[in-house]
């Protein structure tokens, strides 16, 4: 189960999802420069950063990715926290711009009130610090 | 030549048993003339008017019944020497005028008239008595009348005589009409052989001129009066000026009488305030008299009773001044007292002021005493407000006398009876000083002691300032005391030793505290002068004086050295406590000449300066220290300045300081339930969070639109009626929702993301729509659409029944027909936002 909490830390809604997709991507945002000086001594130059970037792939159905849709209306620019499938908290904002709802197959039954039974993906790229 | 009133006779009827009703009924003055010089001009000797009651019940509306006028007149020229003339006119009856000569003896000396003053009140109609009573006393003869206004007819009555000491003089009467009205300005002309003018003007500055041995009466009655009931204010003004003046005056008595009374009386007691001013200036001046005597009665009585608010004031000021006299009496009885029966918190006021003073001039051998007894009281049970202010002045100073002795007892005392809360001051001062000027062999004693106590009541002060020059009595006072001294020894000439010492004890002790605290401040000042010295160095050292010499000119040039200013402290203890030092400073070194040989020379300038300021327990310490130190020269090669501050503020305890923290509280609910069916069901869980937190997603989703069949349609405009519909299949699987949102993501130094987005910035919402499997007809219809309503705003029923209203955006895609039949395939994208579905009719 994938949780999505915003705002952060005085929290307000809470989105409950199924696990990501397989493919679901960790990146480490440190960076190291390296120089080298006439003499050949490489010099190494290293920003480290607490935040991760990640991101994660969701199928859903269309009332969950209406869900999800309007969470995004309402917090994309807000501090969220995020405990993963793996059960792991993360703490950021999302970098997603534009989000993307693409409805993919259908998936019988419909769920109600929507008349038809669909499932959207959706990518999600987050930064932010595990806590 | 001038005219002395030698008596003044009023007769005065009583109303009733209080003094405000007093009448005078009549009124009679002599008047006599010194002088050997003789005018034309009549002049008038004496008067009499006689006053009645208007009723039995003393109503204060007198009338004016008669009234008698002795005139006379004196003409070298028409040879009327040595005949006076005498008129008398009533005014109730026929007006007549009695012109009555009287044949007297140039340059002797008529005794005093003092048996006038004995006469009784029998003054009715015509009478009048003139000298001793036990002198002859003649009843004229009835006058005949004669036209009024002008002088009809003169007769001579012979043998009338007044018999005067040892003095016989002949009386002749004149019988003369004449008018005598009570209007001011009044004339009343005397023409024919005598040729005199008689005037009778009731104003109140009658002057009677150059009369030559001859008595002379002036009697002005008067009566004003305001009365009134339901009035505000009542003013009651009588300003009377009554003057006889004898310019040669030939040994006789003068007596000038004025009897005043001033009522303003308020019948209702309405009415607020009622004033009675009387003013009031009395004064008898003899100079230059040979055995006479000169008497001033005074005698006033003012009152104000049972009113309101009662302001009594009573300014009096009696003097006897004689010159070149034996023996001077003046007494002053005074009696001023403000009576309030009834108070209810009322405040009552009792001044009086008093200045008594004999002052003789070239008084040879003689004793003065000078005698000043005072009763000054102000006594009140159950008030508020008790004041007793006494200023005495009691002064004795005299020359070339052989002993002088002037003792002042005084008490002064505030007593209260019942006192709850009430604060007590008695405040006395003192200025005892005898000084002596000019003695030989005559020692002056001054002694001063005071008893001044404060005592048995709560809150007491008691303030002793004690200012004694050349001899310091230290005195010694206890319970909170404050006691200033000055003691000054100065050095008159040279190489005197000035010694000044200054021992002073203040001690505050208390037997039995209770919640009291004690303070005890010495503040001494001490000064050291020397003057007339020079090139004396002072024991505190602030500046010495040096002496440089220039080798090339031997010229000498005098500067000083150390502090041109003086340096003042203060410490102010008050509320709020704060402790303020102020040092200032101003020390200044310029070489106004710097010569070459000055090249090898030095100069020093050194500051020290201590600032400090310490308290203990005291909310805000400041300590500002602002020195400038500048080092000038006009001509030089080296200059240097050297300024080593230290500067400090050092607060042991720090209390109360302010503080500001501002805590911002949010709170937060949010709750979730672990069911399977919320992983695929539309349930955001929105609890309640901080006011500033966005607008949370619906609880309920926004569904389809009931009734709607079509699987998709494009309407225009966006509200109904609708002029324009395209319907269409419903898009291909594969469509994309977009939502793009503006905001600034930053990073900062530190690598932490800020992320903003301001509310207002817009949401673009864009479906990504694929059509397929379209008939030829839609294809084009759509095509016809989109070119019919390029740039304008449209309505959009989706798939899922859901109503948009936006543009259509992408025109690029082709239409491509894919096979044959219904294969036409078309795709566009829309950026709008939901919208109410608005048909029309």
């Amino acid at each position: 189960m994938f949780r999505m909490t915003a705002p952060y830390p005085a929290s307000q809604t809470m989105t409950v999802m199924p696990n990501p997709t397989f493919s679901d991507q960790e990146t480490n945002l440190n960076t190291v420069s390296r120089r080298t000086a006439m003499d050949g001594t490489r010099y190494t130059y290293v920003k480290r950063r607490a935040r991760s970037k990640l991101q994660w792939t969701f199928k859903l159905s269309r009332n969950k990715g209406l869900e999800v849709r309007a969470f995004f209306i309402a917090y994309f620019a807000s501090q969220i926290k995020i405990v993963d499938h793996r059960n792991r908290t993360w703490v950021g904002y999302f970098t997603s711009n534009p989000f993307e709802f693409e409805t993919q197959s259908r998936a019988a039954p419909a769920i109600s009130p929507m008349p038809r039974g669909e499932t959207v993906s959706i990518d999600i790229e987050f930064e932010g610090e595990e806590q | 030549m001038a005219l002395r009133v030698t008596q003044q006779f009023a007769e005065v009827a009583t109303g009733n048993f209080t003094a405000s009703d007093l009448r005078v009924t009549s009124q009679w003055i002599d008047v006599v003339a010194s002088g050997y010089d003789f005018e034309p001009d009549l002049r008038v000797t004496s008067q009499w008017a006689e006053v009645i009651a208007a009723g039995y019940d003393f109503e204060p509306e007198l009338r004016i019944a008669a009234q008698w006028i002795e005139v006379c007149v004196h003409n070298v020229h028409r040879g009327f020497t040595s005949q006076l003339g005498t008129i008398k006119s009533s005014l109730a009856g026929s007006t007549l005028i009695l012109g009555m000569p009287v044949s007297v003896t140039p340059g002797v000396f008529i005794p005093t008239l003092t048996g006038r003053l004995g006469s009784s009140s029998s003054i009715l109609g015509r009478t009048m008595q003139i000298g001793d009573p036990a002198n002859q006393y003649v009843e004229p003869e009835p006058l005949p009348t004669g036209p009024t206004g002008m002088l009809a007819t003169i007769n001579t009555l012979p043998g009338l005589y007044f018999q005067l000491g040892v003095l016989a003089v002949e009386v002749t009467f004149y019988y003369v009409d004449a008018v005598d009205a009570l209007v001011l300005g009044e004339e009343v002309l005397v023409t024919g052989e005598f040729g005199v003018t008689a005037s009778d003007t009731l104003s109140f500055t009658e002057v009677v001129r150059r009369i030559y041995e001859v008595s002379a009466s002036d009697s002005v009655a008067l009566n004003d009066q305001a009365v009134g009931e339901y009035v505000r204010p009542a003013i009651d003004t009588l300003v009377l000026i009554d003057e006889a003046i004898a310019d040669v005056e030939v040994t006789r008595s003068v007596t000038d009488t004025l009897v005043l009374s001033g009522t303003a009386t308020v019948v209702a007691e309405v009415f607020r305030s009622a004033t009675d001013s009387l003013t009031l200036d009395d004064e008898a001046t003899v100079s230059r008299i040979m055995i006479g005597e000169g008497i001033d009665w005074l005698v006033l009585s003012d009152q104000a009773n049972r009113i309101q608010s009662a302001s009594d004031t009573l300014v009096l000021s009696d003097v006897a001044t004689v010159d070149l006299i034996l023996g001077v009496s003046d007494s002053l009885t005074l009696s001023d007292s403000a009576t309030c029966v009834t108070v209810f918190s009322r405040t009552s006021s009792d001044t009086l002021v008093l200045a008594d003073s004999t002052i003789p001039g070239f008084v040879a051998e003689r004793a003065a005493s000078d005698t000043l007894s005072l009763v000054d009281a102000a006594v009140g049970d159950y008030c508020r407000v008790a004041e007793d202010t006494l200023v005495l002045e009691d002064e004795a100073d005299f020359e070339l006398v052989r002993l002088i002795a002037d003792t002042l007892v005084l008490t002064d005392e505030a007593t209260f009876i019942i006192v709850r809360g009430v604060d007590a001051y008695d405040t006395l001062i003192l200025i005892d000083d005898a000084n002596l000027e000019r003695e030989i062999d005559v020692s002056a004693s001054d002694a001063l002691s005071l008893a001044d106590q404060a005592g048995l009541l709560h809150d007491a002060t008691d303030t002793l300032v004690i200012t004694d020059t050349a001899t310091a009595d230290y005195s010694k006072v206890a319970y909170d005391e404050l006691l200033y001294l000055t003691d000054v020894a100065e050095g008159v000439r040279d190489r005197v030793d000035a010694l000044d010492m200054l021992a002073l004890t203040d001690v505050a002790s208390y037997n039995i505290v209770r919640n009291v605290s004690a303070r005890d401040y010495i503040t001494t000042l001490a000064e050291h002068a020397w003057p007339g010295f020079q090139r004396v160095t002072a024991s505190d050292a602030l500046q010495t004086e040096h002496i440089e010499v220039d080798p090339a000119t031997l010229e000498e040039t005098v500067f000083y050295v150390g502090l041109q200013d003086t340096a003042q402290t203060s410490v102010t203890y008050s509320d709020p406590k704060e402790a303020e030092d102020h040092l200032s400073f101003g020390e200044q070194a310029v070489a106004i000449k710097i010569l070459a040989a000055a090249i090898a020379a030095s100069a020093s300038d050194s500051l020290s300066l201590s600032d400090e300021a310490r308290t203990n327990i005291t909310p805000t310490a400041s300590d500002d220290l602002t020195v400038i130190d500048t080092a000038e020269a006009v001509t030089t090669k080296l200059l240097a300045d050297s300024l080593s501050l230290s500067d400090s503020a050092t607060c042991n305890v720090i209390r109360n300081l302010e503080a500001s923290d501002s805590i911002v509280l949010s709170e937060s609910v949010l709750w979730y339930n672990r069911l399977e069916d919320y992983l695929y069901e539309y349930h955001p869980f929105a609890g309640s969070g901080p006011s500033s937190a966005p607008t949370p997603p619906p609880l309920e989703l926004d569904g389809p639109i009931p009734g709607i069949t079509v699987p998709f349609q494009l309407v225009y405009p966006v509200t109904g009626p609708f002029s324009d519909t395209l319907t269409l299949r419903a898009p291909n699987l594969g469509n994309r929702d977009k939502l793009q949102m503006s905001r600034v993501s930053r990073e900062t130094r530190g690598g932490t993301l800020i992320v903003y987005a301001d509310p207002m910035w817009p949401v673009i919402q864009t479906l990504v729509l694929d059509f397929s499997g379209l008939t030829q007809a839609e294809a084009s219809g759509l095509h016809t659409f989109m070119n019919a309503h390029l740039g304008l705003e449209i309505g959009m029923l989706d798939w899922e029944h859901r109503f948009w209203r936006g543009i259509i955006t992408d025109l690029s895609k082709p239409v491509v027909q894919d096979g044959r039949g219904c294969k036409y395939s078309v795709g566009f994208e829309f950026e709008g936002e939901m919208a109410t579905y608005d048909p029309g009719p």
